[in-house]
């Protein structure tokens, strides 16, 4: 799919990154989108990457991510 | 004994409830807190220009305010409603288990709403559940939304085995069990029936807050002329979409006959009246003796003295619940969660996305006989 990104997010630990990870991956993919969760070699790193049909598309779903991923970290923080 | 936790997020209400079974299945309510997202209200001052130029020349003051200079608040929109609940809901969780006096290591099972409701909000609860689970290795529960209600209503009343009318804002049906399915007897062939009264609200300039529903209930007791609305029961079910287009087509020149309050008392009887007759029907069809109100339209005490009416020419007992279980609550879907649960359902990490569309029937009532 033409349009992609890949963005990483450090957590405090490879714990609380694979707990993000899997919450995440649960969801069922956008329309017309991938989207993969991993933590890296099991680093702190939230690996997550997004392919769309189109610019457009993938601006929706980094927007909607990202406001999953604070909510998750910041349940992760509040229940650690 | 067995503690649940239970996240509902649905519409615009997010829940959390922390519900507690000891060994003997007696429940008890350990906390239930809720916060409502109302849209805020617009300002609005319309001026308008005449569209011709001739009428400009000829009435030098074109400008005028048309409507209320204060409109109501709209309809809730998925994204704005997910936000509210993305900021409400750690502290909501937080204040839920200071409530109870636990921590999140005394849960046994997590429940969350699955479905049916909207994607966005739904959302919320789903990403916070599979948190927690995953962060302390407790199970999992995606409980479906209309279980929930008919769950916790059964619990409160301790109804046995009711026909139950279910009616809020987005589901509206006509249950009863049998063979460990909650049957659908009948339902709304359109829009729901709180979803009806809501935008009514709107077209009559009724505020929001603390809800349309009861702005309107407020409002028809001071009704008293009656006008004919269009009745629509089809069988078994309910059609409301048509009553809503005659009333946005109709309002403004009933209004210059009949007052808002006359609309209110109007609507309500004649919304009333067709809920009455479906789930008489239905009381009929399975020999109950019993009906349950439960859903957000359940807290209207004319809909439950209505509905009281017909039960008791039937011989027979009507329940219904106060507003803390009536409208959207975190409680009830910690209660069906806790019964899934003990009947040995959990659900698998991969199985927790939500969905739009949940039958009810849809789902195996195995703790029931």
């Amino acid at each position: 799919m033409p349009a992609s990104i890949r963005i990483e997010i450090p957590f405090d630990s490879q714990r609380h990154a694979a707990v993000a990870a899997s919450t995440l991956s649960a969801d069922k993919n956008p329309k017309y989108t991938t989207m993969t969760f991993s933590n890296e070699s099991d680093s702190n790193v939230l690996l997550v990457c997004i392919e769309s049909r189109d610019a457009k598309l993938l601006r929706t779903a980094v927007t909607s991510i990202m406001e999953s991923v604070q909510l998750v970290s910041d349940a992760i923080d509040a229940f650690k | 004994m067995t503690v649940a936790l239970g996240l509902e997020s649905s519409a615009n209400k997010i829940g959390v409830g922390i519900m507690r079974h000891d060994a003997a299945g007696v429940a008890t309510v350990l906390a239930n807190v809720r916060r409502t997202y109302v849209t805020p209200v617009n300002i609005i001052c319309f001026f308008s220009l005449p569209s011709s130029m001739l009428t400009l020349l000829l009435f030098p003051s074109v400008f005028f305010i048309i409507g209320d200079a204060f409109q109501p608040g709209t309809g809730f929109l998925p994204k704005d409603t997910a936000k509210h609940h993305r900021n409400c809901v750690i502290p909501l969780v937080l204040e839920a288990l200071q409530v109870a006096g636990l921590s999140v290591t005394d849960l046994d099972v997590i429940c969350f709403t699955k479905g049916p409701g909207m994607g966005g909000p739904l959302h919320v609860s789903a990403l916070i559940a599979r948190t927690l689970s995953l962060l302390w290795n407790i199970p999992l529960v995606g409980v479906n939304h209309c279980i929930g209600h008919i769950e916790m209503g059964r619990m409160i009343t301790g109804a046995q085995n009711p026909v139950v009318l279910y009616v809020s804002g987005g589901n509206t049906q006509v249950i009863a069990y049998a063979e460990k399915r909650y049957q659908i007897f009948g339902e709304t062939l359109d829009i729901a029936i709180g979803n009806c009264l809501d935008r009514f609200a709107r077209i009559i300039n009724l505020s929001n807050d603390p809800s349309p529903g009861y702005n309107i209930e407020q409002c028809a007791k001071k009704g008293s002329k009656f006008v004919d609305l269009p009745y629509t029961v089809k069988g078994m079910d309910m059609s409301f979409s048509g009553i809503l287009s005659h009333l946005e087509k109709t309002a403004k020149t009933m209004l210059s006959e009949y007052s808002k309050e006359d609309l209110c008392f109007s609507l309500q009887e004649n919304l009333f009246a067709m809920l009455v007759e479906v789930t008489e029907r239905a009381m009929a069809h399975v020999g109950a003796r019993e009906v349950l109100i439960v859903g957000g339209v359940g807290c209207n005490e004319r809909l439950q003295e209505m509905m009281g009416l017909m039960v008791q020419q039937r011989g027979g007992h009507l329940f219904a619940t106060d507003e803390s279980f009536c409208i959207d609550n975190g409680i009830m879907i910690a209660q069906a969660g806790l019964l899934m649960f003990k009947s040995g359902h959990t659900t698998p990490l991969e199985d927790t996305w939500c969905t739009q569309r949940y039958r009810t029937d849809s789902v195996l009532v195995s703790w029931r006989d």
